[in-house]
Formats: structure tokens, C-alpha cells, sequence
């Protein structure tokens, strides 16, 4: 098998197993796929699915039927930056539209499409309690909240800068 | 009246060592040492607490139900799934004083005898699971968590567990398979929780604000908790509102001020913003039925309506609705019905886990026909069409989520079916203004 975690990644691995009792490790599965994800650009490729299959001691069919279920698991390749901006009532109302077509307008995409440089994807989400900060969307461990134009401006620009960066290193 | 949040306003009080200063864990400290697990249960019963994740069961009855046989592990579990339309309230009360939560497992697991505690989190609250890792280790390096607590023999560990995306993961069977590293599907009941959960052993699920209310609750003991609030609605909760308001934000209330008071008083939403006029409210989250500003602040009876699980529901589903999960949306006179409704069929459409054809197919086709009416395609027989579809799924299901997505179709129709129809009648204006009839929206005439 080709693809496999750090040492530090394993011994998190580890820590994340004793929390269940024994031979419950398969309890683990979903905080093992999101360190996998991390892993991996943001994305479960098979060879991920089956590593951590593996790891865990279950079938990789176990694996792929979680990882297809929740949707912060992603089993397609999705761009350095996910914009997963709400949609649902509160935030609605609260003009989550115009933010979405903004970013669309801005990035030339669609929800569910990555720009051509792999730098951005769009995804319009449901509810993600923030209703009160709205409109909003989440960005890797983040939410960005109280959206307006010139505010998602200015987060594209940050994420364009951090990437520079990361790429100079 | 705060009791959760009295603390809240302090500088440091996330961590450890200023939630100790101002008397943190002296109430586990008071079950601990003094009570027996079984006196715990006593005052949550006295107390009258009910679960404040949205079905208001009596925690206390909850508790006492729970299966003890010998030699087998029980375990509690935090539901902090929360992703109901309009509920922030865990998030915030989580973020802000995490071992408030903490004490609250701690007392709540030596009285069920759980010495695993998972808290179960919604994977998109990833940096709040990291202030309750580091509040779990806090309390641990403090001898509150660990092995033998206070030298009582009492050995007792919080687990922080992250989800990955579902609402459906908030009902409480789907939860516990999600624990298992399951899909999040919900299992057919009974057998209850309380008597096969978790890998198959007795387990109590419990929200986070009820779980942090233990601590108050036991600090002052049930009957004095209990004389808070009117009749069965006891104690205080924490409300998140949002939507058309000056002040959106989560507030904690007696059970017991009237709707009025909390929509328009500046110590809580502050009234409707830019000067708008208030025309419906959703007030316990997404799933309870809308009502329009008339009913909102009177029942039918044309009593005040009070912020009580009682009240709320007064009139059924006719003229009430429920408290809920206390989370309160507001929409003002501009706001469109068939727009919102539309929103929110499509939320329960894509979270539905597609395990019971009713909630599957029919939440499907609530958000396709509402869309149709939304995008000026609609023909008036579509509103019989929707009203026929909601009243199949409801009660047709494992699960209460194929309900959740009726009951906001069917009392949209109900207040609002003139806005319906005349989306139909004037598709050309409905897509252009984009925003929905005003004339229920009139304050002074539901005040009157
Ligand atoms: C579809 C669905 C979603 C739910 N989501 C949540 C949730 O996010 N948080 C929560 O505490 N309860 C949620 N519940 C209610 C739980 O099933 C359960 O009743 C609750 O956690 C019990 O805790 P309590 O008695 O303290 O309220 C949900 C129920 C359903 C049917
Ligand atoms: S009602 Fe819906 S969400 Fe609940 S079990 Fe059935 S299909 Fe799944
Ligand atoms: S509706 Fe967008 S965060 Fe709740």
C-alpha cells in the first residue's frame, strides 16, 4: 500500500482508538477519515478508504458506506479552498443568494465546481448553526460569518496570499 | 433570569482556572461527596427539567428508565449534533463556558453510573470540539475527570467524538449508530436507548443544555429549581434568535416571559429590524410550525402568548406551534413563505437518510413542487398536491424527521395559502420582487 499516515498521525490514530471500549475500534472510523482527508488535499481516494480499512480493522465496504454517507467527507478531489456558503431559511433571508451568486460571478463557478487552478471550490450547504451570524459560510476549520462582498473579497485575497506563501516555501 | 449563562460575560471563564475561581465544580463536588447517584435522580426529578434538545421529555423520567443490569458498562452520551434550522444556542454555551458542560457530565454520569461519556458533535463545529478537548483536559490534570474522583472510587472519562455532516445524527438511535462508525440511519425502537445503545448496552442521550443544567439544578436542589418558571415548564432556557431582528444572538429566559416581551425588549432581540413590521416567526426551530405575528403573540384564545412549552402549543397545530429546540426565527414583512418553505424542503430532503420511502420520496417531491411554485411554474392544484404529500409521510416513518418535514409545509399552507396562490397567479411579480405578500404584518393589529 502506498499511501499511509506520520508516526504523529498514527499515534493520534491510536488515541482516537482507546476512547472506545475494546474491539469497538470500527467507533473510530469517522475522526480516523477526517485525519485521512487532511492527508490527502482534502478528499477520501480508495486508496485512503482501504488504508484506513486497514488500519482499523474492518472492510473496506464499511468504509466506503460511511465515507459516502456524511457530507463533510468528500470522495472526489475538491479544490485547496472549499467555500461551502448556507442556504437554508434563516440564512436565506438574510441574502446567502446574493453571496452565492457573488462568489460565483467572482470565481466563474458553480456550486459543486472547482475553479480550472484547483485553487477554489463552491458548495452550497445546508444549516450549520450560525443562523444568528448569517450570512455565512465555512471554510476548512472556520466559519466566516456576517458575509458581505467585500468581506468574501477579502478572504478570496487571504486565501490567494496564504497559498502564495505556502507554494514560496 | 440566567442561570447557565450568569457566568458567561467573564473574561477567561473558558478555561479551567477562572471557572474555578468563580465557584466551577463545587456542585459536582456537593454530588459527589454528599449524595448518592440515586439522590441525584431524585432532584432531576423534582426539578421537572425537560430535555431541551427539542422533544421536551422529562430528563428525570429518562434517567430513571435506564437498565442496570450487572456486569455491564452503561453509558451517557451529549448530543451536540445540533444542526435544526435556527439552533445555535449549544454551540454558543459550549463555546463560551465549556465546564459548565464538563460539571454537568461529570455529576449527570455518577448519577447513571456511565464511566465513558461520549460528547457527540457535529463535525462542522471542528473548533469548538477543540475547546472542549482542552476543557476535558483541563478538568482531567484538575482530578475532575479520571480515575478514582475526589478519592470516591468514582471513575469517570469525557470523550470528545466528532461526526462528519447529518442532521439526521441529532435523532438519537441515528446518533448512537454514528458512534458505532456507522451510517447515521435510525434504528427502529423499541428496544429504547435506555435499554440497548451503544454497542448494545443501556445508554442515556441527552442535549448539551440539559446536560449544563444539572449543575444549577442540583446547586440549588429540584424543588427550588423547579418554583422557576410557570407549571411544567420549569427552569430557564437559552433561546437563539435570528432572522429580521435588531439583535440576533442566543439569550437564556425564565420559562415564563411572554413572546412579546422577548421579541420586541431590548434585553433580547430588540425588536424587528429597519423598521420593518413583523409578519410570521418560527419559533423553536425549523421543524415546528410557522406562525403568523397575530398568532405569534396571542394564542387563538387571545391570551398572551408566553415563551412555555405549554403555551407555544396552544391550539395545536391549528393555531400553535412548540417550543422546540428554542431556536426563534423571525421574518419580516418582506420576507417570502414559499421562498422560506422552499428552503426548508430542500434541507429535509437532502438530509433525509433515505432508509423509509415516505420521508425519502415524499420530501423530495415537497421540495420539487414548492421550487415549481417558487420559480413561477406552479399550477393551483400543486397546493393540494403538497398538502396531500406532507400528510403521507407524517407518522408513516421510523423516525420523527419525515414529521420534522411536513409540519413546516403544512402550516405554511395553513397561515399562508393566499401567498401561495398568489405566487401562482403572479408568477411574473413573484420571481421579479422576489418577496411575498405584506399584509399579514400589521403589529398594532396583533398586539391589539
Ligand atoms: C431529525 C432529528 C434531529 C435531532 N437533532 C437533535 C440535535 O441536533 N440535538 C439534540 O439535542 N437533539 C436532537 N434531536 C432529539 C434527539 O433525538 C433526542 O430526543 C435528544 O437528544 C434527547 O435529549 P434531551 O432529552 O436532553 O432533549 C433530534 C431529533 C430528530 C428526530
Ligand atoms: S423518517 Fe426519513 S430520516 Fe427518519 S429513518 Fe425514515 S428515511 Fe430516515
Ligand atoms: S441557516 Fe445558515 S447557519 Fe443556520
Amino acid at each position: 500500500m502506498s499511501v499511509q499516515f506520520s508516526e504523529q498521525k498514527l499515534n493520534r490514530v491510536k488515541e482516537l482508538v482507546s476512547h472506545y471500549p475494546d474491539g469497538k475500534q470500527k467507533s473510530a472510523l469517522i475522526p480516523v477519515l477526517h485525519l485521512a482527508q487532511e492527508e490527502n488535499e482534502g478528499w477520501l481516494s480508495v486508496e485512503w478508504m482501504d488504508y484506513v480499512a486497514s488500519l482499523l480493522q474492518v472492510t473496506p465496504i464499511e468504509v466506503y458506506e460511511v465515507a459516502t454517507f456524511y457530507t463533510m467527507l468528500n470522495t472526489k478531489p475538491v479544490g485547496k479552498y472549499v467555500f461551502e456558503v448556507c442556504q437554508t431559511g434563516p440564512c436565506m433571508i438574510k441574502g446567502s443568494s446574493d453571496i452565492i451568486s457573488y462568489i460565483e460571478e467572482k470565481l466563474s463557478i458553480k456550486p459543486g465546481e472547482t475553479t480550472k487552478d484547483g485553487m477554489f471550490t463552491l458548495k452550497t450547504v445546508e444549516c450549520l448553526g450560525a443562523c444568528g451570524y448569517a450570512p455565512m459560510m465555512q471554510l476548512g476549520k472556520v466559519y466566516k460569518e456576517h458575509l458581505t462582498k467585500e468581506k468574501v473579497d477579502a478572504i478570496i485575497e487571504e486565501c490567494r496570499r496564504e497559498a502564495q506563501r505556502i507554494m514560496n516555501n | 433570569m440566567k442561570l447557565l449563562l450568569k457566568n458567561a460575560h467573564i473574561d477567561g471563564i473558558r478555561y479551567y482556572d477562572t471557572y474555578r475561581k468563580n465557584g466551577g465544580y463545587t456542585v459536582a463536588e456537593k454530588a459527589l461527596r454528599t449524595m448518592t447517584p440515586d439522590a441525584v435522580t431524585e432532584e432531576v426529578k423534582k426539578s421537572g427539567l425537560r430535555g431541551r434538545g427539542g422533544a421536551g421529555f422529562p430528563t428525570g423520567m429518562k434517567w430513571s428508565f435506564l437498565a442496570k443490569p450487572e456486569g455491564v458498562p452503561r453509558y451517557l452520551v451529549c448530543n451536540a449534533d445540533e444542526s435544526e434550522p435556527g439552533t445555535f444556542k449549544d454551540r454558543y454555551l459550549m463555546e463560551t463556558i465549556p465546564h459548565l458542560l464538563i460539571e454537568g457530565l461529570l455529576i449527570s454520569s455518577f448519577a447513571l453510573g456511565s464511566n465513558n461519556t461520549y460528547i457527540y458533535i457535529r463535525g462542522e463545529y471542528a473548533w469548538v470540539a477543540e475547546i472542549l478537548e482542552q476543557a476535558v483536559a483541563e478538568a482531567k490534570a484538575n482530578g475532575w475527570l479520571g480515575k478514582n474522583i475526589l478519592g470516591t472510587g468514582f471513575d469517570c472519562m469525557v470523550h470528545v467524538h466528532v461526526g462528519a455532516g447529518a442532521y439526521i445524527c441529532g435523532e438519537e438511535t441515528a446518533l448512537l449508530e454514528s458512534l458505532e462508525g456507522k451510517r447515521g440511519n435510525p434504528r427502529i425502537k423499541p428496544p429504547f436507548p435506555a435499554i440497548k445503545g451503544v454497542w448494545n448496552c443501556p445508554t442515556v442521550v441527552n442535549n448539551v443544555e440539559t446536560l449544563a443544567t444539572i449543575v444549577p439544578v442540583i446547586e440549588s436542589g429540584g424543588e427550588a429549581y423547579a418554583k422557576i418558571g410557570i407549571g411544567k415548564s420549569t427552569g430557564t432556557k437559552l433561546i437563539s434568535a435570528c432572522g429580521n431582528i435588531n439583535k440576533p444572538g442566543v439569550y437564556e429566559i425564565e420559562l415564563k416571559v411572554s413572546v412579546e416581551e422577548f421579541l420586541y425588549s431590548d434585553e433580547y432581540c430588540g425588536g424587528i429590524a429597519n423598521g420593518k413590521r413583523l409578519k410570521a416567526c418560527i419559533p423553536g426551530g425549523s421543524s415546528v410550525p410557522i406562525l403568523p405575528a397575530n398568532l405569534l403573540l396571542k394564542t387563538a384564545k387571545g391570551e398572551q402568548r408566553l415563551m412555555t412549552y405549554e403555551s407555544l402549543s396552544d391550539g395545536g397545530f391549528e393555531t400553535g406551534s412548540m417550543l422546540g429546540s428554542g431556536g426563534f426565527i423571525v421574518y419580516d414583512e418582506d420576507q417570502c413563505i414559499v421562498r422560506n418553505t422552499m428552503t426548508l424542503a430542500r434541507f429535509y430532503h437532502h438530509e433525509s437518510c433515505g432508509q423509509c420511502s415516505p420521508c425519502r420520496e415524499g420530501t423530495g417531491w415537497l421540495e420539487k413542487i414548492l421550487h415549481h411554485i417558487e420559480y413561477g411554474k406552479g399550477k393551483m392544484k400543486d397546493i393540494d398536491l403538497l398538502w396531500s404529500v406532507q400528510s403521507h409521510i407524517e407518522g408513516n416513518t421510523i423516525c420523527p424527521l419525515g414529521d420534522a418535514a411536513a409540519w413546516p409545509v403544512a402550516a405554511a399552507i395553513r397561515h399562508f395559502r393566499d401567498e401561495f396562490e398568489w405566487h401562482i397567479e403572479n408568477p411574473y411579480e413573484a420571481q421579479r420582487r422576489n418577496y411575498g405578500l405584506a399584509h399579514y404584518a400589521d403589529p398594532m393589529e396583533a398586539v391589539a
